[in-house]
């Protein structure tokens, strides 16, 4: 290269994997995943809406990395970009997911790890 | 598996799917045990052979070649690989000349019918942005080496577009069966930051 990056990224070792990747690291990605795609074939939103929120949360994410921050997973974007789509179209608001959130925690640790 | 930097509850992502999906599944707009089939679906049953089989496919019937770069949603449904993210797909050649590199700069489009979910990798914002500032660096970390009079061609995927590179067909495979080169083509190699696999 002969040029200095624009950015700290750009400058990063690319991580070569082989192709066994695990699709998903804990079963909560794994829902929040089918939640998008199952609403999308639902008619909820199209495909290209959900991109377009999704490619925010994504892009907020890369800024952190590039400023040397410590971002968002991949499926927490799509989780973070999944609320906020969901709040927009009026399927549900921010206070019914904290009341819910708020109920869930109160019940105690439900999700035990098993390793 | 203790997570130190973890905030309160309601910051704890498995907690906020859950709250998620109990309200979606009370306002009867999803089923949990849809959601556990659909995600069986994209961890065992969709992935790259599925890309394989129609690489290999167009590698021995030229019709079928040319079906798959005319219109390639409709090739690849002959297979019966379509859905979500397999609309209007475009198959891009490699040739002695050419070389195409597929990449997502805003998020981790990917064609799922026919490659499954994509790698870590692809999803990465390094990826993103040296796929298009410096592929040819990319290519070398993935040990593919070009001569500098092949063009790389950088496609990059949409919502409205997703692209497959239909790689060359290895030296020495003249003698092999459509099955047999299947085998050689691997996810990578349909992403473009690799050729297929020398028998």
């Amino acid at each position: 290269m002969d040029a200095t990056p624009a950015s700290p990224l750009l400058a990063k070792a690319l991580p070569v994997t082989v192709d066994a990747d695990v699709t998903f690291a804990e079963p909560w990605e794994a829902k929040a995943f089918a939640i998008i795609v199952k609403l999308a074939q639902a008619g909820c939103f199209t495909w290209g809406e959900w991109v377009e929120c999704f490619s925010q949360e994504v892009a907020a994410a890369t800024a952190v990395e590039a400023a040397g921050g410590r971002p968002k997973t991949y499926y927490e974007q799509w989780l973070s970009a999944a609320e906020t789509l969901l709040v927009d179209k009026g399927v549900t608001s921010r206070e019914q997911l904290l009341a819910r959130r708020l109920a869930i925690g109160a019940a105690g640790p439900m999700h035990v790890m098993k390793t | 598996m203790p997570k130190p930097h973890q905030g309160p509850a309601e910051s704890d992502p498995a907690i906020r799917v859950r709250a998620l999906e109990a309200i979606l599944t009370e306002k009867g707009l999803i089923d949990p045990k849809a959601l556990d089939a659909l995600v069986d679906t994209y961890e065992s049953k969709v992935g790259p052979r599925n890309g394989a089989k129609v690489v290999a496919r167009a590698w021995v019937d030229p019709a079928y070649k040319q079906r798959l770069l005319s219109d390639a949603t409709a090739a690849i449904k002959e297979f019966g690989f379509s859905g979500l993210q397999g609309e209007d797909m475009v198959v891009v050649e490699n040739t002695p000349d050419v070389h195409n590199l597929v990449v997502c700069t805003l998020c981790s489009c990917y064609p799922w019918p026919t490659l499954g979910l994509p790698p870590v990798w692809y999803k990465s914002a390094p990826y993103r942005a040296r796929a298009v500032s410096d592929p040819r660096g990319v290519l070398k970390e993935f040990g593919t080496e070009l001569p500098e009079t092949v063009e790389v061609r950088t496609w990059d995927t949409t919502a409205e577009l997703r692209y497959l590179v239909l790689p060359e067909r290895p030296p020495g495979t003249d003698d092999m069966t459509e099955d047999q080169l299947a085998e050689l083509v691997t996810r990578d190699s349909m992403i473009g930051v690799t050729k297929a696999k020398a028998p």
